[in-house]
């Protein structure tokens, strides 16, 4: 696999989104994700070259690994500097909030809007506001409405699979 | 981690919310980096939730129906209410005189043990030992093998204590304990050289499930940069664990060290 361009490649593709949320909901959305997801990758395939990962089936532990151990390094500069903005530093010319970003929050919000709107039952959408966005507990909620954990557990799968469904038609018409 | 088990118990929910536990993150983390069906969930939770969000953002939040404690309390006039809170405050500030009486009584217990000890008086027989058999330790006889020997002298002493030492996750390996049930006890070994940053350590040993199983806190490395901890072998039964080892910081804080993850298996 060494110098193996084709499959380097190919390793990125496979690990890059899961590499991504795990780097992404580690530091919560500082734009210091992108760099922290580059370098694991750099080091990843740096290790292989040298030919320091000799089992494959590792491979996914040695990526959790090195990723993981980015963000707590990250996280100990920020600590050991507080009175520097790392993430100014590493990204001077971050934007803010910029247009693109306002008009698909608009659309999402239009989707969901849509897909509360089709859903019949009251109680259905009061699961998803209270465990979602109240971020109460599933068993709370269950005790309150007088659901069982599967019945909850349907609800939350019909509503991911609707605005699935929504949100597919929309890129479509885009 | 399988997959009947993340839907069932909505693992990708928690995942997403920060409420998992730290090893059933790590463990998770570990099985959905390869997992595209995972990652579909958790894009199309992620997805939801932000467009929820994004909805009732802009919106009013939807009045939700009040229940529970609030609910039961509103079926009673102002002075029952106040009558009612008050009793349950009197309730809760009793409890902790509860607790710390019977912690007072247990150590007077414990402190008159000592003193009989002390004091060279014989102790009561053991109730797991028949009828007056001695408990003073005795020497293992020439054909006795201490590690094996029954009985309270076994307490004292172990021969060939295993030692396991573990490596943290920046390595490819994971850590096998290999336990044998003969012996009493083992102990593991952590290699913390680089990280002598910080003052004392904390350890806490959490079974797959998230389960704490043991804990330890204000631990100092020793000469070697390594810390040592002897466990009871009935401590960890068969399984995969997660040790994590945070530091604590000059400055009073606490930060995440290493993670090492074993599996422990036994061997009779």
């Amino acid at each position: 696999m060494a110098g193996d361009r084709c499959a380097e490649e190919s390793l990125v593709q496979r690990y890059q989104r899961g590499v991504s949320i795990i780097v992404g909901q580690a530091v919560r959305g500082r734009p210091i994700a992108d760099d922290i997801c580059q370098d694991t990758f750099r080091i990843t395939l740096q290790k292989i070259r040298q030919g320091d990962i000799r089992e494959p089936d590792r491979l996914s532990a040695f990526i959790w690994s090195v990723a993981r151990n980015l963000v707590t390094d990250y996280f100990r500069k920020v600590n050991a500097h507080p009175d520097v903005d790392l993430d100014t530093v590493y990204h001077l010319s971050d934007p803010a909030v910029g247009p693109e970003e306002e008009l698909l929050k608009k659309e999402q919000a239009e989707l969901a809007r849509r897909l509360l709107a089709e859903m019949k039952s009251e109680r259905d959408r009061e699961v998803l506001y209270r465990f979602y966005i109240a971020e109460d507990d599933k068993k709370r909620i269950c005790h309150d409405l007088g659901l069982t954990s599967l019945q909850f557990n349907l609800v939350l799968f019909r509503a991911r699979a609707h605005y699935r469904k929504l949100f597919e038609q929309r890129a479509g018409r885009g | 981690m399988d997959h009947s088990y993340v839907e069932d118990n909505n693992v990708a929910e928690l995942y997403l919310m920060g409420k998992l536990s730290e090893s059933d993150r790590a463990g998770f983390e570990m099985h959905f980096i390869d997992c595209e069906r995972c990652i579909a969930l958790l894009d199309e939770t992620q997805n939801l939730r932000e467009g929820l969000a994004a909805h009732w953002k802009a919106g009013k939040e939807p009045e939700l129906p009040v229940r529970g404690v609030v609910a039961w309390l509103g079926r009673f006039g102002p002075w029952q209410q106040t009558g009612l809170i008050a009793a349950a405050a009197i309730l809760l500030l009793s409890l902790p005189a509860i607790f710390f009486f019977s912690e007072i009584r247990g150590l007077r217990r414990e402190l008159a043990e000592l003193g009989t000890r002390k004091n060279g008086q014989p102790q009561p027989p053991s109730p797991s030992l028949p009828g007056n058999q001695n408990v003073t330790p005795a020497p293992p006889s020439p054909d006795q093998n201490p590690a094996r020997a029954t009985g309270p002298a076994s307490d004292l002493a172990q021969v060939n204590i295993p030692i396991f030492t573990l490596s943290s996750v920046r390595s490819d390996t994971l850590n096998e304990v290999k336990l044998d049930r003969t012996q009493k006890r083992f102990v593991v070994s952590l290699d913390i050289e680089g990280s002598a940053d910080y003052i004392r350590y904390r350890v806490k040993i959490a079974a797959a499930s998230g389960r704490n199983v043991w804990q330890g806190s204000n631990l100092r490395r020793n000469q070697y940069d390594a810390l040592t901890i002897g466990f009871s072998s009935d401590l960890l039964k068969p399984g995969r664990y997660t040790l994590e080892l945070d530091g604590y910081t000059k400055a009073g804080g606490i930060e995440r060290v290493a993670i090492y993850p074993f599996r422990v298996v036994t061997t009779d």
